[in-house]
């Protein structure tokens, strides 16, 4: 059952995406007290898309914490204080600010366990945000979520509505590992239906939030309302598409994206990150590789375009994955041609 | 009518030379495919004028001259699938020298033939596929991994079904939609045939489907299923027929010798001598003395065979298969007996190596067991030659006066003109039948 | 007996029992094992039984040394790539330091950090760290959750001069002294950032620094473990009443090259220079010096600990030599905790 529709017995109410976010939090950090919050314009704030709005009412600026513009800096420092005793969660305004922490994350957070021998960790999460279309202009829209899935060591999650982000982020508090939580910034006043109860979410455990047959479409993030509204498209031209969504990268649950492969033939995958040496390639090559002989057609990819995000709205427009052309491209493909 | 996107849209008639490329007509349009030229390489056209008709997803648009000039240097043929964008054609300005004007006819030739290789080529025949005997047992179909994984479970030979994918790939669906609960014919569902088996090394019948059609009605006929053996003997032999040039040589030779011969060696053996084996023998033999018949047609030269390597044709149910005995001047009779009885055997049980069919130099084929009097062999690409033999025919002479009978054989010889001349190939046919109607002349050869 | 170099065996141990003179004495011993661990290395490296580089710190013993002891088991370093002496001088042994050198399984990271990357958590070592000045941002979040948690421990970053030019080093002190974070930045000047001298580096004054984000700084012969340890001892102090961060620069001398591989080293330093340094700024030979004057020792004691621990050292050798590799299996563990 998708994660979509919540069964009755459950009660639910509806929350943005962004207050998904909060309740995790601020469900984490009255659960453990080592969970702080470091980030640019955390507290008073509530951060520029002001998801973090009262948590510093409730928990004080000793756990929520302004920093000085110093990425790199409180990345670090996040880092050490995750191997001391504390359970950072990080925040990084823009995902195009990974570049910045780059070293925080790859050589050391990512690699501290596995150079000690096991004996250090980093239960850090780092929360940053993807997705283009508000006109910020190219260092400030992309999607870099391949960047950080390619290293050994780290974690990526991917989450697209309220309640996978809730229990996903739980989740990475928890984790003893080092997370990269990252937050569709065009989708936080989606709705959806949240368990008032608390629950966590696994990683690793695919979603499927569409079943069909005739084509696998496995959607991230953001691209999963784009897959979705493409499969209404599709499904009027009669070809009824199967959306999963991976919630996380890294683990990344290929059995379900396999054998949902293995059933339909044809496989299409979508991600917000730029087409070239993306999370699509490496899920299309995990695909055709397991799933090769069931396959009646090539695996195709959908991603930004390999431009720098341009400034100009119908530029930018472009530049990204939309239904009409994931439609497009599933119909050509289930056509044969 | 859509204009042909250029480089330069400002210019429209002007000095400068402007290609013509596929147009792309439709967003996410990667390919366009060329139906139809309008004009020709050479001809004068104008802005504006349509120049050719293209085909991409399933809309058909005429594109027009994007300037005034000559159109030269097409590249690409009716039928030819072109990545959109790609430059086709290019139209010279007036008074502008074409590059081919300054060419002579054959260089112009050539180049319009090196035009004639496009980006994707429907349906043309591999020109470099030099269809030898081990290379013409393996072509590939088109079809996806899911299509012949089914076809692999289920028996299905590939090459019966018809594929409605890209370039004609065979999909799961043309699969399913082919019926497949009842699998190819093989050999191995021969039908018996109500007439007995005819004697003589390796002969099958082919095989026959029962639902054919009498032709005349007006129901559709049913389509064969074909072997790929039977696919590749049509390949290789419609080559042979098209391109090789051939002339025919024909003898009539007194076998009386040969037969007296062959009787003699049989009762001083086990092993079964046959007129094929005496035949490869004396063949052998002549070719070692005449090797521009033991030659091929390669890239242009002429490629004269080491080692004498003959093959005989021999019939199955799947068609012709041509196995080679290797090194057949080297053998003696009884050795040729036992290879040529190892290959018949072989043949007839569908199980002939790639060695087997390999490096062929020469072909005999014998017909006469089926009582043909003689008939024009095509010769088998690259090989120069092949003999054709009918069937022992008692031939009325008059020798003084008295009518005898005298058996004769009709031999015809095919060549290939650009390796052999009527000449030389009358002199080995001598020599042949030299050794046919005195054998002991064998022994003056090693 | 009373000879001319000194006193006897008991009358030291009555000097140093009354003055506290023990600690001097350890700390010369401790500079010993540094000492004979470094010289043991470079024969290791240059007799072909150990693999990659490795950094000395020969000439550097009594930094290490005085810092270290002005610490706890339970306060935390970080380290550079040139960390033997910090490891050994927290409380690290020897066996396991030679272990790890030579990627052995018994080593401190099971063979898979190596020189570069020795961590000690039990002796709150987080690491040796092979990115220039990442150690800085490691031990300022270490002394983030420090006074989070309220253990009053503090954290000492080791870095060299090299590091100032690291930006990450200003984000973390700012950091640090905004928030009075209880960290020491030792920082360690041989002079040389690898094969360049370091006034060709460094603009200004290094001592502005930290100046320029309020906090104090000193700086000393890095040669003198007592002046080390004096410096050292005082800013802990500081530190551990949450007055905030200090800044600690000693000047020192490596004898050796870069590496073990930069033998000829003329080309950027002279041959004369270390000659000079070597016969009159040895750190050890000025405090057995100091040790004979201060009669807490005799040359007869000093010779036996010099033996001993020769001998420990070559045991420790020994013992690394014959350790087992890790078992294959482990070249995928602990990637995630």
């Amino acid at each position: 059952m998708s994660t979509l529709e919540l069964s009755a017995p459950v009660e639910t109410r509806e929350l943005t995406f962004g207050q998904a976010i909060y309740e995790a939090l601020a469900e984490e950090m009255r659960r453990d007290e080592r969970v702080v919050v470091l980030g640019e314009d955390v507290a008073e704030a509530g951060t520029v898309f002001k998801v973090l709005s009262g948590l510093v009412d409730e928990f004080g600026t000793k756990r929520v914490i302004d920093t000085p513009i110093s990425e790199p800096g409180f990345t670090g420092i996040g880092v050490g204080a995750a191997m001391t005793g504390l359970r950072p969660v990080i925040d990084i305004m823009f995902g195009d600010f990974l570049t910045l922490v780059m070293d925080q994350l790859v050589n050391q957070a990512a690699k501290t366990h596995y150079m000690s021998g096991g004996k250090l960790k980093v239960p850090m999460v780092l929360r940053t945000t993807l997705g283009a279309t508000r006109r910020s202009a190219a260092q400030h829209s992309q999607s870099l979520q391949a960047l950080v899935s390619h290293i050994p060591g780290l974690k990526v999650v991917l989450p697209s509505t309220p309640y996978d982000a809730k229990g996903l982020l739980k989740t990475a508090i928890r984790d003893d590992n080092p997370v990269v939580f990252m937050e569709d910034k065009m989708n936080y006043q989606q709705k959806g239906h949240v368990p008032a109860e608390e629950y966590i979410l696994p990683f690793g455990v695919a979603d499927i939030k569409r079943a069909g047959n005739d084509v696998t479409v496995v959607a991230t993030s953001s691209m999963v309302t784009v897959a979705l509204a493409a499969a209404n498209l599709l499904a009027a031209d009669g070809i009824s598409a199967e959306i999963i969504d991976p919630r996380t990268t890294v683990p990344l649950d290929s059995a379900t994206l396999i054998s949902s492969a293995k059933k339909t033939g044809r496989a299409v995958v979508i991600d917000e990150g730029h087409r070239s040496y993306g999370v699509t390639a490496e899920i299309a090559a995990t695909i055709a590789e397991h799933a090769f002989y069931y396959l009646d057609a090539p695996v195709l990819r959908f991603g930004a375009m390999d431009v720098p995000i341009p400034f100009s709205p119908v530029l930018e427009d472009l530049t990204v994955p939309t239904p009409e052309q994931v439609a497009a491209g599933v119909r050509k493909l289930c056509s044969g041609n | 009518m859509a204009p042909a996107i250029y480089a330069d849209k400002i210019l429209t008639g002007g000095t400068v030379a402007k290609p013509v490329i596929m147009p792309a007509l439709g967003m996410a349009q990667e390919t366009g495919t060329l139906l139809r030229w309008l004009k020709q390489e050479g001809d004068t056209v104008s802005a504006g004028e349509p120049l050719l008709e293209i085909e991409t997803d399933k809309a058909t648009a005429e594109i027009e001259a994007p300037s005034s000039g000559t159109l030269q240097q097409i590249k690409a043929a009716e039928g030819d699938i072109i990545p959109v964008g790609q430059q086709i054609a290019i139209i010279l300005p007036p008074g502008e020298p074409s590059e081919g004007d300054q060419k002579d006819a054959s260089v112009a030739a050539l180049a319009a033939e090196k035009a004639r290789e496009p980006i994707i080529n429907k349906g043309a025949a591999d020109e470099n596929n030099s269809l030898t005997n081990t290379e013409a047992t393996e072509r590939k179909q088109l079809a996806s991994p899911k299509a012949r994984r089914m076809a692999r479970e289920k028996g299905v030979d590939l090459a019966n079904i018809k594929g409605s994918g890209r370039g004609g790939a065979i999909l799961s669906r043309d699969l399913e939609a082919s019926g497949w609960a009842n699998p190819a014919v093989t050999s191995r569902n021969l039908e018996v045939q109500s007439n007995p088996e005819p004697s003589g090394p390796g002969k099958v019948r082919p095989a026959e489907s029962q639902n054919v059609e009498k032709a005349g009605n007006s129901q559709p006929r049913e389509t064969l299923p074909m072997s790929r053996n039977w696919r590749v003997m049509a390949d290789r032999l419609s080559k042979g027929w098209t391109v090789t040039p051939h002339f025919y040589l024909r003898r009539e030779v007194k076998v009386s010798e040969f037969t007296r011969w062959r009787e003699e060696i049989n009762s001083r053996t086990t092993t079964k001598v046959t007129v094929t084996d005496m035949l490869v023998r004396f063949v052998a033999s002549s070719l070692s003395r005449h090797p521009h018949l033991n030659a091929s047609w390669t890239n242009g030269a002429i490629a004269i065979n080491e080692t004498v390597n003959i093959g005989i044709a021999v019939g199955t149910s799947d068609g012709l298969v041509v196995p080679v005995i290797h090194n057949a001047s080297r053998l003696s009779f009884t050795e040729t007996a036992q290879r040529r009885s190892e290959l018949v055997k072989r043949a007839r049980d569908g199980k002939l190596t790639i060695e087997d069919l390999s490096d062929g130099t020469f072909t005999i084929s014998n017909l006469g067991m089926y009582s043909i009097d003689n008939f024009d062999p095509i010769v088998n690409p690259p090989q120069a030659a092949i003999l054709a033999v009918g069937r022992v025919i008692e031939k009325i002479v008059l020798i003084e006066e008295k009518a005898v009978t005298r058996p004769v054989w009709h031999l015809t010889l095919a060549c290939d003109h650009r390796v052999v001349d009527g000449v030389r190939g009358a002199e080995f046919l001598q020599s042949l039948v030299e050794l046919i109607e005195d054998p002991i002349r064998i022994l003056l050869y090693a | 007996m009373t000879t001319k170099e000194g006193i006897t065996n008991e009358q030291a141990n009555e000097n140093r029992g009354q003055s506290g003179g023990e600690r001097w004495l350890h700390m010369y011993r401790q500079m010993r094992r540094i000492r004979w661990f470094e010289q043991n290395a470079n024969e290791l490296y240059l007799s072909a039984k150990m693999p990659g580089l490795t950094h000395l710190s020969v000439g550097q013993e009594a930094v290490a040394v005085g810092v270290c002891e002005a610490l706890q088991p339970t306060d935390y370093i970080t380290s550079t790539h040139r960390g033997h002496g910090h490891c050994l001088a927290k409380g690290a042994k020897l066996d396991l330091m030679f272990a790890e050198l030579l990627g052995k399984a018994p080593g401190y990271c099971r063979g898979k950090g190596g020189s570069m990357h020795i961590a000690d958590q039990e002796h709150g070592n987080l690491g040796a760290n092979a990115i220039v000045g990442a150690g800085a941002a490691i031990a300022t979040g270490a002394a983030f959750s420090a006074k989070m948690l309220g253990n009053q421990r503090v954290a000492v970053c080791f870095v060299g001069e090299g590091a100032l030019g690291q930006g990450l080093l200003y984000e973390v002190m700012n950091m640090a002294a905004l928030w009075r974070l209880p960290v020491l930045y030792l920082c360690e000047n041989n002079f040389y950032n690898e094969y360049t001298h370091f006034t060709q580096t460094t603009a200004g004054e290094i001592l502005a620094r930290p100046a320029a984000f309020g906090i104090p700084a000193k700086e000393v012969d890095g040669q003198d473990v007592k002046a080390v340890f004096g410096q050292a001892s005082q800013f802990v102090d500081r530190l551990r009443n949450g007055d905030g961060p200090a800044f600690l620069l000693c000047h020192t001398y490596r004898v050796h090259g870069h590496h073990v591989g930069d033998i000829n080293r003329t080309y950027y330093r002279s041959k004369e220079e270390e000659q000079e340094w070597k016969a009159k700024r040895d750190p050890l030979q000025i405090h057995r010096d100091w040790l004979l004057q201060e009669q807490y020792t005799n040359e007869e004691e000093l010779a036996a600990m010099d033996r001993e621990i020769q001998a420990e050292a070559e045991a420790a050798v020994q013992f690394a030599l014959s350790a087992p590799y890790p078992d294959l299996t482990e070249v995928d563990q602990h990637v995630y905790a």
